[in-house]
């Protein structure tokens, strides 16, 4: 196991993801807070971008950090970081999100909330105010899946084998799944410049 | 089909462009606060998971080992039914001496473990018996002790055992008289 094989001498602002994942892996605290400083950006967005609120992301953002914590010893450290961060906040935003679908329909149930709260608002009018139209939009006709490879791919600029990893699928699946998500997109987009726009109308 | 191509490429080109605009600066704050909760929440194992586990894998095996031994020991210093055949064996015997000396204040501790975990295993007969044996000081003091469930049941028994007792028709001390 190489651990602790990278030199010390080159700081850690310059040195690779892997580097620096492999230091702290080794109980270098100073090189797991610069990957935490490094990523918090990148999974904020990448939260963000699926509409989840700026709490709620947070929120994502430090449990990713602490299972990357808790499980550096999962990670192998000749692949490259990202993809296996990506997985873990992925994976951490599908279970929110059943989790958070249960406590509505548990509510719906008992019949707490009939009506929608004005102080949680929907995860498109989260961002809408945000400079990202395409992306709220994404967030609106994809799937959670179309759209997590859609953003790996164009804001992680990561390879389809990569984003294989992430989704669990073949590179050929997210491909399919890639190219999909971007003709959806394209209709809706088509549906969306149309003279009389409609709100939410792009299903 | 040709403007849906189009479209898709320039989408890509947009995609990566607004992608970038959602990515906020870096936030110190919340940098500080995401590894503060790692650490405070994965306490024990802060550095080298993989190393302490490895490490403690000897300890593991010692203890496993000991573990192991200290059953064969166990199994083998029971009184097996050669040994001792019949009334040593009997779950309701052993259940009657666990409780030998429960009822003296200054031995309650000691046998407890014992009395619980035969407790457990006693038939409703072991039981009654046990509560014979535990008759008078044994039922006061069982109201201080700490173990609830097999004492209550104990309790329980005897109380019926005594309530038993006491519904029977009294016996005539007066010798039978004899013919003749």
């Amino acid at each position: 196991m190489p651990r602790g094989a990278t030199s010390s001498a080159i700081p850690l602002q310059e040195r690779s993801d892997e580097e620096l994942a492999r230091s702290a892996r080794a109980g270098a605290a100073s090189a797991f807070e610069a990957l935490v400083a490094r990523f918090e950006p990148r999974l904020m967005a990448f939260f963000r971008s699926r509409g989840v609120d700026r709490p709620a992301a947070e929120d994502l953002f430090q449990e990713t950090v602490l299972q990357m914590w808790r499980r550096f010893d999962h990670y192998d450290t000749t692949r490259p970081l990202a993809p296996w961060l990506f997985t873990i906040a992925a994976r951490l935003m599908i279970k929110t999100r059943m989790r958070r679908q249960r406590e509505e329909a548990r509510e719906r149930i008992v019949g707490a909330r009939a009506t929608p709260r004005a102080d949680n608002p929907s995860p498109v009018d989260d961002i809408a105010g945000s400079d990202a139209s395409l992306w709220r939009l994404a967030s609106e006709v994809l799937s959670p899946e179309s759209h997590t490879a859609l953003w790996l791919r164009y804001a992680e600029d990561m390879a389809p084998q990569h984003i294989a990893a992430v989704l669990g699928k073949r590179p050929g699946a997210v491909r399919v799944l890639l190219h999909r998500a971007r003709r959806t997109l394209a209709e809706a987009l088509t549906h969306c410049q149309a003279p009389a726009p409609r709100e939410g109308a792009a299903s | 089909m040709t403007s849906t191509r189009s479209l898709i490429a320039d989408l890509e080109g947009r995609l990566a462009e607004e992608a970038e605009r959602l990515v906020e600066p870096a936030d110190p704050a919340r940098v500080a606060r995401a590894i503060d909760a790692a650490h405070s929440a994965s306490m024990g194992f802060e550095r080298e998971p993989r190393g302490r586990w490895r490490a403690a894998l000897p300890l593991l095996a010692a203890a496993s080992l000991l573990l192991a031994v200290g059953f064969l020991v166990m199994m083998h210093s029971r009184p097996g039914p050669a040994a001792q055949p019949s009334p040593a064996a009997d779950p309701v015997e052993q259940f009657v001496n666990a409780f030998d000396g429960v009822h003296t204040p200054d031995r309650l501790v000691a046998p407890l473990d014992g009395v619980q975990r035969l407790a457990s295993l006693a038939t409703p007969s072991g039981l009654a018996t046990g509560a014979q044996a535990f008759w008078s000081d044994g039922v006061r003091l069982a109201e201080h002790l700490p173990i609830a469930q097999p004492i209550r049941l104990l309790r329980d028994a005897a109380a019926a055992l005594r309530r038993a007792e006491t519904s029977q028709p009294p016996v005539d001390p007066t010798p039978a008289p004899t013919g003749a």
